[in-house]
């Protein structure tokens, strides 16, 4: 389905109209969804907090002043409401494990992936992603996924510039670890 | 790694393509339609006046303050008001005069002042009660 601009459908719900809440619930909730699990890494809790974010924007779309972009909007309202149910760990904590990611990676971690299959791939991928700390994986998720510059990363985290930076240079390592031992764990559960 | 780098970075960026945008269950749309459906029948809508409270009360202030700036000045053709006891001193003058600029003039009868009177101070104080009931002042 080809979408309008999100601003055509937020003025029809503002006027009363509900068919075009769901339009735009149907345009945005793949994201959502997918930021939700990255930072929580359970379905149904992510749901749960996906509906809840929607139900809120709803709620204060009176209130949006369109000066910013629906999606950071909405983005930033998920991001909180995962945080202040889920988040137990502190944010910059350095742990053990995060030393032992290696500064570089071989070529062959990549082509071990390209000889798989999509269905095959896709999971190992997600696997690898959950992995990853939550503050890592949503910074990841918003950069590469959604495609947010380090601003709006920034207006709906709160993480400041250099934060963020460090996030993504951190998990963009720790990624690529994690996917190198899945796939030597493959390898042996096949041998 | 700068971030231009990290940006550029196509492995990453296919990962995260491949990995996807995750997709919820099939009900997830018509679950928050449905509760915003059912949040507005148990939130029926609610009256709103199109003059607030506080615009009343504004109102009744710039209306009593008009009154009594025309009523109780003491000018020297002002005449006598016996009210309960206390001598109002009552330009009746400065009523017609202002009378006259909105539209018509007509001379206040004793009755008519005595029921101007009663009216503002009525609609005035019975404003205010309200008002102070509605903050909680008093139950």
């Amino acid at each position: 389905m080809k979408y309008q601009e999100d601003s055509f459908y937020i003025n029809k719900v503002l006027k009363g109209n509900l068919p075009s809440y769901a339009i735009l619930i149907e345009k945005h909730k793949g994201m959502a969804y997918t930021l939700a699990l990255r930072i929580v890494k359970n379905r149904e809790d992510a749901e749960e907090i996906a509906q809840d974010a929607f139900l809120k924007v709803y709620n204060s779309l009176s209130s949006f002043k369109q000066e910013s972009k629906f999606s950071t909007w909405l983005y930033k309202i998920i991001y909180n409401t995962a945080i202040s149910r889920f988040r137990k760990k502190q944010l910059d904590q350095l742990s053990i494990e995060d030393m032992a990611i290696p500064d570089s990676l071989q070529e062959e971690d990549h082509d071990g992936l390209d000889i798989m299959h999509l269905r095959e791939r896709k999971k190992i991928i997600s696997t690898a992603i959950s992995r990853l700390k939550d503050d890592e994986s949503t910074v990841l998720t918003l950069f590469y996924l959604s495609e947010l510059n380090i601003k709006e990363i920034e207006e709906i985290t709160g993480f400041t510039d250099s934060n963020i930076k460090i996030l993504l240079y951190r998990g963009r390592k720790k990624l690529l670890f994690e996917l190198k031992k899945i796939l030597k764990e493959e390898i042996v559960d096949i041998l | 790694m700068s971030l231009e780098e990290i940006k550029k970075d196509p492995f990453i960026k296919s990962l995260f393509d491949e990995g996807g945008i995750e997709q919820p269950s099939g009900r997830f749309t018509h679950t928050i339609i449905d509760t915003i459906k059912a949040q507005s029948k148990a939130n029926p809508y609610v009256y709103k006046p199109v003059i607030s409270r506080n615009a009343w009360l504004v109102i009744a202030f710039l209306g009593v303050s008009i009154f009594v700036y025309l009523m109780f000045v003491n000018a020297p053709e002002a005449q006598g008001l016996d009210l309960y006891g206390y001598s109002l001193k009552i330009d009746a003058s400065k009523v017609q005069g202002f009378l006259s600029k909105i539209a018509f003039s007509f001379t206040l009868t004793p009755i008519l002042k005595t029921s101007f009177l009663a009216l503002f101070f009525f609609t005035f104080t019975n404003l205010v009660i309200f008002e102070l009931k509605s903050r909680s002042f008093f139950k």
